[in-house]
């Protein structure tokens, strides 16, 4: 976006800030309406499709057979990975995954890893030989801002909505029998971003407000209202009574969200 | 709850909290959490990141102060 436009941008926001609203009528804390479809895609083991107003992710999950890491040799592995597709946004390209691709993944990997939302005990084959790997893969759509949240809540919505191939050693040997059963899970972790614009925080940035915010702060908590993964993010600062402010709304907004999608 | 952890520490511990801070601004420039924290844990460990980092903000000060003072001491 040309600087012009965003200096222009930057004002109205902050003026808007100073009576407490913004640009699209929310209110500071505000979410935009999230819409939740699990089971999109047939052939995944599992998927959820998600709208945060107008931003789209969609995330599919895909269970393998592999090895676990040498250094927990009872656990399954997950891995998340992330794709802005060139569709969703005008500054998105084609190619390798830039540092916002890796920094998303990154970010809902920790939030769901952190909070031990997959009990990866019971994805255990053989130990130290043979695990279920959870790959879970998260395509942005459609990019209006706040890609974080709308990707967290869509890769644990399609965590939820997966299914894992039953199976049975046979001498030594794996074999899948028929029928699925739901993936272990122990916690729903929610992750609510904020952006602080002009010292104020912002709940959900939009893109409008993404392009001129100085930086963003992630919460990820369970249902226990703990926090279980914290990212700052962008190249401003946030004092440390702003960090406590931030984290006392997200563990907020964590609780509706969590009561709303009844998780 | 402890801060500048040795290797077990960090391996063993429920959490952990990497913080960078700039005590003249009052500004924190990095946060990081993994694990699980109560709020009030959250808390706690904020403000004790807070007190390490003013803690070597004074030593770094400290340490610069009597590098160039021997320095300025040679040149006259």
């Amino acid at each position: 976006m040309s600087s012009l436009i965003t200096k222009v941008r930057l004002k109205q926001i902050e003026a808007l800030l100073e009576k407490g609203k913004r640009l699209d009528d929310r209110s500071l804390t505000d979410y935009r309406e999230i819409q939740i479809e699990q089971g999109v895609i047939e052939k995944a083991e599992g998927s959820a499709r998600v709208l945060l107003g107008k931003t789209q992710v969609l995330v599919g999950v895909k269970v393998e057979t592999g090895e676990p890491f040498p250094d927990t040799p009872n656990d399954g592995v997950m891995t998340v990975n992330a794709e802005l597709v060139p569709l969703a946004s005008p500054n998105f390209e084609p190619g390798p995954p830039d540092e916002n691709s890796i920094e998303l993944a990154r970010v809902v990997d920790r939030g769901i890893r952190e909070s031990h939302a997959i009990d990866t005990e019971k994805l255990c084959i053989e130990p130290g030989k043979k695990v279920f790997v959870v790959f879970v893969d998260i395509y942005v759509l459609n990019h209006d801002g706040n890609l974080i949240d709308a990707s967290a809540i869509a890769a644990v919505a399609a965590l939820m909505n997966t299914k894992m191939p039953n199976y049975e050693i046979k001498d030594g040997e794996l074999k899948i029998k028929q029928g699925y059963s739901q993936l272990p899970m122990k916690v729903h972790p929610v992750t609510v971003t904020m952006g602080k614009i002009a010292n104020k925080l912002l709940v959900d940035p939009w893109i409008e407000e993404e392009s001129v915010m100085d930086s963003r702060i992630t919460f990820a908590s369970n249902a226990d209202g703990n926090i279980c993964a914290i990212q700052k993010g962008g190249s401003s600062y946030f004092t440390p009574q702003q960090i406590l402010d931030a984290s006392k709304i997200a563990l907020e907004k964590a609780a509706e969200l969590r009561k709303k999608f009844n998780w | 709850m402890v801060v500048d952890l040795f290797d077990a520490e960090d391996k063993l511990g429920a959490a952990d909290v990497p913080v960078a801070y700039m005590p003249n601004l009052n500004a924190v420039t990095l946060l990081q959490m993994d694990g699980i924290l109560a709020p009030d844990e959250f808390e706690k460990a904020v403000n004790m990141a807070m007190e390490g980092c003013k803690q070597i903000y004074t030593m770094q000060k400290e340490a610069l102060k009597t590098k160039y003072m021997v320095v300025k001491e040679v040149e006259e």
